[in-house]
């Protein structure tokens, strides 16, 4: 299903066109060593940006540049369908982000080992932004089919569907649900404290928010690959 | 002779919101025979490379369809037999003219050990050998139209479809693809060209037929043609339409 060629050219794309990713991170990271700020805040500051910046790169960043200017048409005369091409990009940009989430959490562990006296949860540091980056994947995946039908306005018609829809789930007498609801809106919904998020709240998250993200993945990746696979190619 | 393309009732409309909807392709229907060089000649906007496009698949149509080797276009082992020079090429600026070959050599399927000799090959015939550590950033109009066919030319394809492919190319260019189009010809493969070079067309095409606002008009023998190629252009489509 996953074709070889496209994922390792992905992975090429990626690292040489978005090479100031992995050495901003660096660089922040000993800005934060020597400017000694609140160092769990900034953090979680730069996991958001980083993890929006994925979902970023994963739609408009790569594929969606490879259809609006024709790169794709010289691809899909090969013998590899929409669904593989689709799919080995989206692996393309995973394996690159996960080189991403473990320099991360090496930089960041290493800067509190330095500074000492903090308790580090290796849970919390992998898994939560690993939550982050489905959930946003998720996200560009729901708005790129809304973009789909309704043009320019994807994002918007998105936030307000969610907005509407969290609201009126959240009236749904259920401890898990409303613990995914809570997810929703705090994670994937763009609030400029989005990744603001306590270390004691990032856990009880982490257990129902996790699971219920992946299964809407699934969910609306299958409904993105038909979506793609019937988007037209071509221009007149 | 074998029938290798056949375009049956094809129609598509282009449809805006808020405007009025525009029909591109009318209902034409062709075939295209094993070894033929076929021409598809029209003024700008008469349809061709949407129809092109059509058989393509990258566009669906509202209505007919298109067969290649007797199957549908999408269908894995047609496209592995298929090679496609779009009108306007692009690549990934980030890659070399020697990496993207390969890339694209991989997509066929064709392993490293092939690879490794296919492609220099390639970089040959196109005159970029000089060129291939070069990034396609760099690459002129007229390289990125010889890397293209190249990548087209990669699985040795039984049916080429080149949209313009001498866009672009000097002289030394042109005379380069029509002696690959001549080439693939004499081997039993099938050209599909569409062109606005009219002297090229003359000089490699065995079929021609000429579109104009969305329908096909007709088709011709280019052996048999009693006048040039150029004076019939201007008979069929008419002056009003240059």
């Amino acid at each position: 299903m996953i074709s070889k060629p496209i994922v390792k050219n992905t992975l090429k794309e990626l690292i040489r066109t978005r090479w100031a990713i992995p050495i901003g991170i660096i660089a922040i990271g000993i800005a934060i060593l020597i400017g000694r700020y609140c160092i769990e805040y900034v953090l979680w500051g730069i996991y958001s940006i980083i993890i929006f910046g994925f979902s970023m790169l994963l739609t408009t960043g790569i594929i969606d540049s490879d259809i609006s200017d024709g790169k794709i048409q010289t691809i899909l005369t090969k013998p590899i369908s929409c669904t593989q091409y689709f799919l080995s990009k989206a692996l393309g940009v995973i394996i690159f982000g996960s080189a991403i989430i473990i320099i991360m959490a090496i930089s960041t562990l290493t800067i509190m080992s330095l500074k000492g006296g903090t308790e580090i949860d290796i849970k919390i540091w992998f898994l939560l932004p690993l939550a982050g980056i489905i959930a946003h994947i998720l996200w560009t995946l729901i708005s790129s089919t809304f973009s789909t039908f309704i043009k320019n306005s994807g994002n918007v018609s998105m936030i307000i569907l969610i907005a509407i829809l969290s609201g009126t789930l959240s009236l749904v007498p259920n401890e898990k649900f409303k613990a995914v609801i809570t997810f929703i809106r705090e994670y994937i919904l763009p609030q400029p404290d989005a990744c603001l998020i306590s270390l004691q709240e990032g856990r009880a998250f982490l257990s129902s928010g996790l699971f219920h993200s992946l299964f809407y993945i699934v969910l609306c990746s299958i409904v993105g690959i038909f979506i793609l696979n019937h988007r037209e190619l071509g221009k007149r | 002779m074998n029938q290798i393309i056949k375009v049956n009732s094809l129609r598509k409309t282009y449809k805006k919101w808020g405007s009025k909807s525009v029909i591109a392709v009318d209902n034409i229907s062709f075939e295209v025979m094993q070894g033929e060089v076929f021409g598809f000649l029209g003024p700008n906007g008469a349809g061709k490379t949407t129809t092109l496009l059509l058989m393509l698949g990258f566009l669906t149509p509202d209505a007919g369809e298109t067969k290649l080797f007797g199957r549908k276009v999408d269908d894995m082992k047609v496209r592995s037999k298929i090679g496609y020079v779009p009108e306007k090429p692009t690549f990934h600026k980030y890659l070399t003219g020697e990496e993207l070959l390969s890339f694209h050599a991989e997509l066929y399927g064709i392993n490293k050990e092939q690879r490794d000799k296919i492609v220099p090959e390639m970089l040959k015939k196109i005159g970029l050998e000089n060129d291939k550590k070069k990034k396609i950033s760099t690459y002129s109009r007229g390289m990125l139209q010889r890397l293209s066919l190249g990548q087209a030319l990669l699985n040795n394809p039984d049916i080429l479809f080149l949209d313009e492919p001498t866009l672009g190319l000097d002289p030394i260019g042109i005379v380069d693809v029509r002696n690959i189009i001549l080439e693939i010809q004499q081997q039993g493969k099938t050209v599909f060209l569409n062109s606005h070079q009219l002297s090229e067309v003359e000089k490699v095409c065995t079929r021609v037929a000429f579109m104009k606002q969305a329908k096909l008009i007709e088709t011709y023998k280019v052996s048999e043609l009693k006048e040039s190629l150029e004076d019939l252009f201007v008979r069929i489509i008419g002056r009003d339409k240059l």
